[in-house]
């Protein structure tokens, strides 16, 4: 029998392979793993090592010839009887493999069960529309998923509507995205027990504190300073003191996450995504301020990589920029909570029974309830606000009366 | 350290990688004046054909990559890494790389950016940041160089990276001042571990 050499898929973006150099020639014995032949691409050198032993048969593309992945480069016929069952389980490891064989497709299935192999367009599309590769059904050659297949998936057939309920009426193909995100939403909302609980927070010491620094932050960092990255940092220091609200629900009990990864919801117009400040109970105001703007350009060019949307622990939703007082946000699987921010706006507000007009703002909690109860997320909750009511004054709280500031009526 | 030693240490690393005998380690060194042709070097070299008076070293080396300059006062790292814990990927492997220089340019208030198609690491349109690597049994070799402090003309004669017309730039001649190395290199490595999502263990201080 004789083993197809595959060229391997190197990388998600590398689409062909120059051949540099033949190590083994025509009619010549290899053993698996010994390198058969280098190829490179445009930064990388590697080798190509041969899936199995037996005798290099015949060599498909010579030097300096560009193949593209996934095109068979040589053939190996194999030793007879032996060493087969070695082979073969040595083949899980070994991705360049492509036992043409019927009796084989059995073990190819087990093998290509925890490592399925996608072309590199196909893992473009998925990465681009968040399509799960494993749910997608293929109908290319041993299964193998199509971009005919993804487009199936994504956009399924859109059932006939009687023609005069037609013109009336316009149906809108569900995108990728969007058909996540409603998996997403209904998935957290029939499993987490939501309640939201809002607290108001006088933002005036954010306020003088940002317009003391924006410019200098700007001009010395090249970062602009909005409130955001206060709120992030006030949010994580609370879920380093909470820390079942940075935690998920698991049947064996709760999982309490030792790392604060913050996702920032990014409105991206049709659709919504959440890029991770990883470890953002680590960084500092700027970094914060840089890392979240970063994420935010990153998601709106499409530039996010997966590691960039993976791993968060809490959520934290800016609807205030769309002039939204307050929400009740859903919780984004599987954390334990999301955060909303309201719209910061100035208010008549009863200071030592005056009246002072402070920049207010409603932040709510949504939290799940199979977790964690009113008493423990209001306690979070309310140390985001002393944060953030007593910034610049470390843990004071704001003075009573404020005479230089708004005006007493 | 000299260019060619340097070479036989990281096949000697590589080769202890490859057979489990040691941990992923990370080489830290600059060079003297050596230029290095890679797999994809363009023959054609005219100004270098016509100016070169074997005052620099030359090596034609087993990575990927272009023509590149090495010489005092670049960094150059040499990971010697089992790819698959960090990433299958040998594209997003030279993605981090990048990601280890930014971060470490960010350090110092240098905005540097990815070019789209054209690996490296770049500034203003000038490239501070070369990547050249060879990956052979998922075990990586060569690596990344950063121009800190060192002359930039020996890059004239060459076409780096066989980018016809590339500026390269340093990160001395960005912010006008001569850097400490020791501190980049920590810097780097702090940078790398971050990227990487690694430990770093006491520096092995490599005696021939």
């Amino acid at each position: 029998m004789s083993t197809k050499v595959i060229m391997p898929q190197m990388g998600e973006s590398v689409a062909e392979g120059t051949i540099l150099k033949w190590l083994v020639k025509e009619g010549e014995k290899v053993s698996k793993d010994q390198s058969l032949v280098e190829i490179s691409t445009d930064k990388i050198d590697t080798e190509i090592p041969s899936p199995v032993s037996g005798i290099l048969k015949k060599i498909l593309h010579t030097v300096d010839e560009t193949v593209p992945v996934g095109s068979v480069i040589a053939e190996i016929s194999e030793e007879e009887a032996g060493e087969i069952t070695e082979e073969r389980a040595g083949e899980v490891k070994t991705p360049v493999t492509e036992p043409p064989l019927k009796a084989q497709v059995s073990e190819k299935t087990v093998q290509e069960e925890g490592e399925q192999r996608y072309s590199p367009l196909v893992r473009k599309l998925a990465r681009e529309y968040g399509i799960d590769l494993k749910k997608v059904k293929g109908t290319g050659i041993g299964g193998r998923i199509t971009k005919q297949d993804l487009s199936a998936y994504a956009v399924p057939e859109v059932k006939r509507v009687p023609e005069e309920e037609s013109a009336r009426e316009e149906i809108i193909p569900l995108t990728p995205v969007r058909r996540i995100i409603a998996e997403r939403m209904v998935q957290s909302i029939r499993t987490a027990a939501h309640v939201t609980t809002t607290f108001e927070v006088d933002m005036t010491a954010i306020a003088k504190y940002r317009e003391a620094d924006k410019d200098a932050v700007q001009k010395g960092q090249g970062v602009h300073l909005t409130y955001l990255p206060f709120i992030i940092m006030a949010t994580a220091k609370a879920l380093r003191d909470n820390p079942l609200l940075n935690s998920s629900w698991s049947d064996n009990g709760i999982v309490i996450k030792k790392y604060i990864n913050i996702g920032i919801a990014v409105s991206l117009g049709d659709a919504l995504i959440v890029p991770v400040i990883k470890n953002a109970d680590s960084m500092n105001l700027i970094e914060l301020a840089r890392e979240s703007q970063s994420l935010a350009q990153k998601a709106r060019d499409k530039k996010l990589r997966p590691e960039d949307v993976q791993n968060s622990t809490f959520t934290i939703t800016n609807y205030g920029i769309s002039g939204s007082l307050f929400g009740t946000p859903v919780i984004m699987p599987p954390h334990a909570g999301i955060l909303g921010i309201g719209a910061i706006n100035k208010r008549p507000v009863i200071i030592n029974d005056a009246i002072a007009i402070r920049l207010m703002a409603y932040l709510s909690l949504s939290f799940d309830h199979r977790i964690t109860d009113g008493a423990q997320a209001d306690k979070f909750l309310s140390g985001i606000k002393d944060i953030l009511e007593g910034w610049g004054t470390k843990s004071e709280k704001v003075p009573v009366t404020e005479t230089g500031f708004g005006g007493v009526w | 350290m000299e260019y060619g030693r340097a070479w036989d240490l990281q096949k000697r690393l590589f080769d202890e990688r490859v057979n489990n005998r040691m941990p992923d380690t990370l080489i830290v060194l600059q060079h003297p004046p050596t230029y290095t042709f890679g797999r994809r070097s363009n023959e054609c070299q005219p100004a270098f054909n016509k100016h070169y008076n074997n005052d620099i070293a030359l090596y034609r080396v087993d990575r990927g990559g272009g023509t590149t300059y090495h010489g005092p006062g670049q960094l150059v790292a040499y990971p010697i890494l089992g790819l698959r814990s960090y990433t299958p990927d040998y594209y997003n492997y030279l993605r981090m790389l990048e990601d280890v220089t930014i971060l470490t340019l960010g350090g110092y208030n240098i905005r540097a950016e990815r070019v789209r198609n054209y690996t490296g690491v770049w500034v203003d349109g000038k490239k501070i940041s070369s990547i050249g690597v060879r990956i052979i049994k998922g075990i990586t070799m060569h690596g990344l160089s950063l121009n800190v402090n060192n002359d930039l003309s020996p890059f004239d004669w060459i076409i780096p990276c066989n980018i016809a017309g590339v500026v390269m730039t340093s990160m001395s001649e960005i912010l006008n001042n001569t850097l400490s190395m020791q501190k980049v290199e920590t810097d780097l490595v702090n940078n790398f571990a971050k990227v990487f999502d690694l430990d770093i263990c006491n520096d092995v201080q490599y005696t021939s």
